[in-house]
C-alpha cells in the first residue's frame, strides 16, 4: 500500500515538474514576440536602454536564439555599449555562421572602437561567404582608409563602386581616398556624383568645399 | 534655441546625478554644451564619452577638437587632430607640420614724461614667427630692436627670444625658453673724458615652465635663470621662481578669465617679489580686451615665459597694461596695446612715467 502510494506520488511529482517546465517554456516563448514589440516601441522613442532591458530580461531563456542576439547587438550599438554589441553580434554569427547581416552589423561597433584589423578579418569572412559582395568590399576599403593605407583602400572601393556607381557612401569614401593619394580631379568627379545622389547632404557639401579650396 | 540647450543640459545633468545616464544622454549633454558655447564643459564631456564608452568616431573627434580650440587650448586640439582621418584633417585644416605657423610684427613707442632730464622716448620694434613640428611641439622666435637716449647714455638693444611649447599630454605643457639680449650703451659725455664710452652687455635668460590645465583652471610654476655680463662690471646672476594661476569664469559664459601670479627674484644683493593680476574679457570670438597690472619695485626680471625681460637702468615700480585685439579673419588679427608705467631712477632720485603705445599684426598661415 505504502509502496504503491509512493510510486503514484513520484509519478505525480515528475508529471507536475514536466508540466511546469513546458508551461514555463511556453510562457517564455510567448514573451519573445511581446518583448520584441516593446523593444521596437522603446527604440522608436530613442530609449535604447529600455529597449535593451526588455530583451535582456528574457535573454537567458533564449540564449541560443539568433534573432534576439542580432537585435541586442544592434540596440547595444545604438546605446553606445560597443563592447557588448560586439559580443551579441559574435554570438549571432556563431548561431548562424553564414549570416551576412550579423557580420555587417558587427562592423559598426568595431568601426566606432577603431578596431580596423578586426573589421578586415570580418570582411574577409563575408567575402568567403559571398565572394565579390560590394558591402564587404566597401568595409574593407573603409578599414584600410582609416588605417591610412590608401592604395589598398582604393583597390577595394574601386571594386565596390563598379557594382554601385551611384552609391553615396562609396563615392564619398573613394573620393577622399583618391584625394589622399593626390588624385584631386578624380576625387572631385566622385564628389560630384555624390552631390547628384544627395544634393543637400552635409558630408557632400563639406567634401566639395574642401576640394574647391 | 538657446533656451532648449539650457533645458537639455539641466535634464541630462539630473539624469547623471541619478546615475541613470546612457550613451545617448551623455552624447546629447556634450552636444548641448557645445552649441551653448560651454566649450570647456563640452570638451570634458566628450573626453568622458571617449573613456566611458571606448568610442572615437569622426563626429566625437571633431566636436572635441573644436571644443578645445574654442576654449583656447590649441595644443590640446592638435593632440586630438593627431587621430583624425584624412577627410577631417582636410576639413579642419589641422596640419602635422607647419614650417611657418604664424608671422607677426609689432612696433611702438614708450613716451617719457621726463624729457627735461634727458629721459627720451624709447622706440621698439619686434618681428616674430612660429613653427609647428608634429602635433605636440610648437616653437616661437622673436627678434626685437630697442633704442633710447637715457640721460647721459645712448643705448641700443637687440634681442632674440625663442620658446618651445611641448604638449606632454592633454592639459600638460612644458615650456622651455631662451632669451638673448645684447645691449650697447654709449656714454654721451665720453668724448669729454677721452674714452670710447662704449659698454657692451650680454644677457642670457633661461626659462623652464610647466603648465597644467584642469578644465577652466590652470597653474604654471616656473624657474628662470638670467646672467648679464658687462664689459665694465663683470657678471651678475639672477634666479627667479614664480607661480601663476588662471581661471575662466563659467558664470560669465567663459567671457571672463582672471589670472594672478607672483615671482621671487634673487640676486647677490637682495630678494625681491614681483606680482601681477590679469583679466581677459572676450566680447565675441573675434575681439578681446586684456588688462594686466604688474607690481615690481625692481629691475632685471622676466615675465610672460621670459618673452619680456625688464633690464632698464631705472626701476620699474608698477605697470598697467591694456590690449585690445580684433580678428578680421580666422587668419589675420590686429591688436593695440597701451601701458602706463611708473619708474624710478634711484641714482638721480627721480620718479617719472612712461606712456607706451604698441600696435601689431599677426598672420596665422
Amino acid at each position: 500500500m505504502t509502496y504503491k502510494y509512493n510510486k503514484n506520488m513520484k509519478k505525480l511529482i515528475i508529471t507536475s515538474i514536466l508540466l511546469l517546465t513546458i508551461s514555463f517554456i511556453q510562457a517564455q516563448q510567448m514573451k519573445l514576440p511581446q518583448a520584441f514589440e516593446e523593444s521596437y516601441t522603446h527604440e522608436y522613442n530613442l530609449e535604447y536602454g529600455k529597449a535593451v532591458n526588455v530583451l535582456e530580461k528574457i535573454y537567458l531563456s533564449h540564449i541560443s536564439n539568433y534573432d534576439i542576439n542580432l537585435r541586442l547587438g544592434w540596440l547595444k550599438n545604438s546605446d553606445g555599449d560597443f563592447k557588448n554589441s560586439v559580443n551579441y553580434y559574435t554570438k549571432a554569427i556563431e548561431l548562424k555562421p553564414l549570416s551576412l547581416e550579423a557580420i555587417y552589423g558587427k562592423m559598426l561597433p568595431l568601426l566606432s572602437q577603431q578596431k580596423y584589423s578586426s573589421m578586415l578579418k570580418l570582411a574577409d569572412k563575408a567575402l568567403a561567404i559571398a565572394p565579390k559582395d560590394s558591402r564587404a568590399e566597401y568595409f574593407k576599403g573603409l578599414a584600410y582608409y582609416y588605417k591610412k593605407d590608401y592604395v589598398k583602400s582604393e583597390k577595394f572601393l574601386e571594386k565596390a563602386i563598379n557594382k554601385y556607381p551611384f552609391d553615396l557612401d562609396i563615392n564619398l569614401m573613394l573620393g577622399w581616398t583618391k584625394f589622399a593619394l593626390g588624385k584631386k580631379n578624380e576625387a572631385k568627379s566622385l564628389f560630384l556624383v555624390a552631390q547628384r545622389n544627395s544634393p543637400n547632404n552635409h558630408r557632400v557639401k563639406t567634401a566639395l568645399n574642401v576640394i574647391n579650396k | 534655441m538657446d533656451q532648449n540647450w539650457e533645458s537639455l543640459i539641466k535634464v541630462a545633468n539630473r539624469a547623471k546625478e541619478q546615475k541613470s545616464s546612457s550613451y545617448t544622454i551623455d552624447y546629447r549633454l556634450a552636444e548641448a554644451y557645445y552649441y551653448n558655447r560651454n566649450y570647456f564643459d563640452s570638451a570634458e564631456e566628450f573626453e568622458n564619452i571617449i573613456q566611458k564608452y571606448q568610442i572615437k568616431n569622426d563626429i566625437i573627434l571633431e566636436y572635441l577638437y573644436y571644443s578645445y580650440l574654442f576654449s583656447g587650448r590649441q595644443q590640446d586640439a592638435l593632440l586630438v587632430a593627431k587621430e583624425f582621418p584624412f577627410h577631417l584633417q582636410q576639413k579642419t585644416g589641422a596640419k602635422k607640420v607647419e614650417i611657418i605657423d604664424f608671422l607677426s610684427a609689432e612696433g611702438g613707442q614708450k613716451l617719457s614724461t621726463k624729457k627735461e632730464f634727458g629721459i627720451e622716448n624709447l622706440t621698439y620694434f619686434n618681428v616674430g614667427l612660429g613653427n609647428q613640428f608634429g602635433y605636440s611641439v610648437k616653437m616661437q622666435h622673436a627678434f626685437t630692436s630697442i633704442s633710447q637716449n637715457y640721460i647721459d647714455f645712448d643705448y641700443t638693444q637687440k634681442e632674440y627670444y625663442t620658446n618651445f611649447r611641448i604638449q606632454l599630454a592633454k592639459g600638460l605643457t612644458l615650456i622651455p625658453a631662451f632669451h638673448y639680449i645684447n645691449t650697447n650703451e654709449k656714454n654721451a659725455s665720453s668724448h669729454e673724458n677721452n674714452d670710447s664710452g662704449l659698454t657692451d652687455i650680454k644677457t642670457q635668460v633661461f626659462y623652464l615652465g610647466i603648465k597644467k590645465q584642469w578644465n577652466r583652471f590652470s597653474i604654471s610654476p616656473n624657474l628662470t635663470f638670467s646672467s648679464s655680463k658687462g664689459s665694465d662690471f663683470g657678471t651678475t646672476n639672477n634666479l627667479q621662481f614664480g607661480i601663476h594661476a588662471g581661471q575662466s569664469l563659467k558664470a560669465t559664459h567663459d567671457k571672463l578669465w582672471i589670472g594672478i601670479g607672483g615671482d621671487f627674484i634673487n640676486n647677490e644683493i637682495s630678494t625681491d617679489f614681483v606680482w601681477s593680476a590679469k583679466i581677459l574679457y572676450s566680447f565675441s570670438p573675434k575681439a578681446f580686451l586684456y588688462f594686466r597690472y604688474l607690481n615690481a619695485n625692481t629691475t632685471s626680471f622676466a615675465v610672460e615665459d621670459a618673452m619680456y625681460y625688464f633690464n632698464s637702468i631705472s626701476t620699474l615700480v608698477d605697470n598697467f597694461s591694456t590690449t585690445f585685439s580684433y580678428h578680421f579673419s580666422p587668419k589675420f588679427s590686429w591688436y593695440i596695446n597701451y601701458q602706463y608705467e611708473n619708474a624710478k631712477d634711484y641714482e638721480y632720485n627721480i620718479s617719472f612715467n612712461y606712456n607706451t603705445i604698441i600696435t601689431g599684426i599677426k598672420f596665422d598661415l
